[in-house]
């Protein structure tokens, strides 16, 4: 499982170590969840997001 | 009274917008000290907008079904110089200077605005235990949550304050509220309804829909405020229809699919027993049901979440400096998304379209599912866990589980209510129909809503 609390510091980010472990079991059981899913999403599928470019105005 | 009942009482002259909106008014007078459902009321804008929409009508300018009726909006929709504070004290003194696209709709159709709705805070989470603006409180009882993010709008159309109050819908955000309050809630396909103006929870998820008395009044309210909006980036091209379904809507041919995984396990048995009865009833109508394998909702739910806490927490970022201006359940949330790595983000939107084209197997087979859409009634306020064969699970969990993989779907689903437990708390059956495919299941509902007549019991201490 991941160190919660080493990524918070090397992200720098100002979470308090109460709060880095009240969060943690429902980031580990996402972590359970996710991490296999991850590992077996087919190598040609492309993200869901789709960025549209406005169409240029004709001049 | 339905919006269908009351536009056609005020078309007889039987009765008059200002009439129907001073009933509001007392309504709320009476009721929100219980129920808390409004952050910001806007009785005076009311009354002048109900003595316009009569004298339109007797003038003969009819701006549609939801000429001169009272409604409202969950406090995320911008609202021209009415302030919009997404349940936040980020923005409790924000005053947009436009509307969003959904309040220029219904304003435009002469509706009639009796204020801004109480919610979860940043509609990230499905209790509107508001740490800002006070607890919604459940109409059925007090001592329940409505369910949210749009707790506000459940609560003010159960306690018949409004006809009809929008919502917004990430993860189940108008579907549970409408489930525990016992109304209609309509999450519409991804992109047909505009979602320009509205604060955002998230990118990828969030979807504005109705939540009404009947199924036919979430139909109505859908005709006004679906369509192409280019100010919305992900706004749809697909042309819209005529979404009320007929008088008497029939089933025949209609292909309906019961989950045999996932979806009827950890449900209450009164649960499961009232979904099960709305599908024979759908059969007594006309439909075919079917048992049917569904690909994995679980990973659909663990796509979601990562997409959500993801885009959540890049959005507050900012604001995250100042850890006191947010409830604990939020920030807890917002500090979740800030330890996911962008390739886990990544990873979630590509398996959210492996997980949609598996889908695409499903509506070959059948036309809609039917689905619990909460496994249980509602939880007390303050209540943390529900117990399901003797197992504890999260609320917030357990009251998303059935919803929120819908949202990464993009696809429609209507929540409705079919039954009611041994407490007398309403239960509610959610319709999972094709994206685009709004007309079906609201027709779906419709039909089972007129053999059941559900959508008439009212809470009673009210």
């Amino acid at each position: 499982m991941r160190d919660w609390k080493m990524l918070a510091r090397a992200l720098a980010l100002d979470i308090p170590e109460p709060d880095l472990d009240k969060i943690k079991p429902a980031l580990d059981a996402l972590e359970t969840s996710f991490r296999p899913l991850a590992a077996n999403v087919p190598h040609l599928v492309e993200p869901a997001v789709v960025f549209s470019c406005p169409v240029e105005e004709a001049e | 009274m339905t919006i269908l009942e009351a536009a056609a009482a005020l078309r007889a002259r039987k009765i008059s917008s200002v009439e129907l909106t001073q009933l509001s008014l007392q309504r709320m007078a009476r009721l929100e000290p219980q129920l808390n459902a409004f952050i910001t009321p806007t009785e005076d804008l009311a009354v002048e907008r109900a003595l316009r929409a009569d004298d339109e009508l007797a003038r003969g300018i009819d701006l549609g079904p939801l000429h001169g009726i009272p409604i409202a909006f969950k406090d995320v929709f911008s609202t021209k110089d009415v302030r919009t504070t997404c349940g936040s004290k980020l923005f409790a003194d924000y005053v947009p200077g436009r509307d969003a696209a959904v309040v220029e709709a219904l304003l435009g159709g002469g509706a009639v605005m009796m204020g801004k709705l109480n919610m979860h805070e940043l509609a990230y989470g499905i209790t509107s235990n508001n740490p800002h603006f006070g607890a919604v409180r459940n109409p059925w009882d007090t001592r329940c949550i409505p369910g949210g993010s749009s707790g506000g709008a459940g609560a003010a159309v159960a306690a018949e304050m409004v006809f009809m109050a929008m919502g917004s819908d990430t993860g189940g955000s108008i579907r549970i509220p409408a489930s525990f309050c016992g109304v209609a809630g309509l999450k519409p396909t991804s992109g047909r309804v505009s979602r320009y103006g509205v604060l955002p929870l998230d990118f990828s998820l969030d979807h504005m829909g109705p939540l009404a008395r009947s199924v036919r009044d979430a139909a109505v309210t859908l005709n006004l405020i679906a369509g192409h909006d280019p100010r919305d980036d992900s706004s749809s091209l697909q042309p819209v229809r005529d979404y009320l379904p007929p008088p008497e809507a029939d089933l025949t041919g209609v292909r309906i699919g019961l989950p045999e995984n996932f979806f009827f396990e950890r449900l209450d048995a009164a649960v499961d027993a009232a979904v099960r009865a709305m599908a024979r009833v759908g059969e007594s109508l006309g439909a075919r049901v079917e048992t049917i394998r569904v690909p994995d909702i679980a990973a659909l739910n663990a796509v979601g979440r990562v997409i959500l806490l993801s885009e959540a927490s890049a959005l507050m970022e900012r604001h995250l400096a100042h850890r006191e201006d947010f409830g604990a359940d939020v920030l807890a949330l917002l500090d979740q998304g800030r330890l996911i790595p962008a390739t886990d983000y990544i990873n979630a939107q590509r398996l959210r379209r492996f997980l949609i084209d598996e889908f695409r197997g499903v509506w070959k087979k059948v036309d809609c599912l039917f689905t619990a859409a909460t496994p249980a009634a509602a939880p007390r306020i303050g209540q943390t866990s529900i117990e399901f064969d003797g197992v504890a699970e999260d609320v917030r969990l357990a009251s998303t589980r059935l919803v929120r993989g819908i949202n990464v779907l993009g696809a429609p689903a209507l929540a409705m209510p079919c039954g009611f437990d041994a407490a007398g708390l309403p239960l509610g059956l959610q319709i999972v129909g094709r994206p685009f495919e709004e007309h079906l299941i609201l027709r779906i509902g419709a039909a089972l809503e007129d053999a059941t007549q559900f959508h008439r019991r009212r809470p009673a201490g009210l």
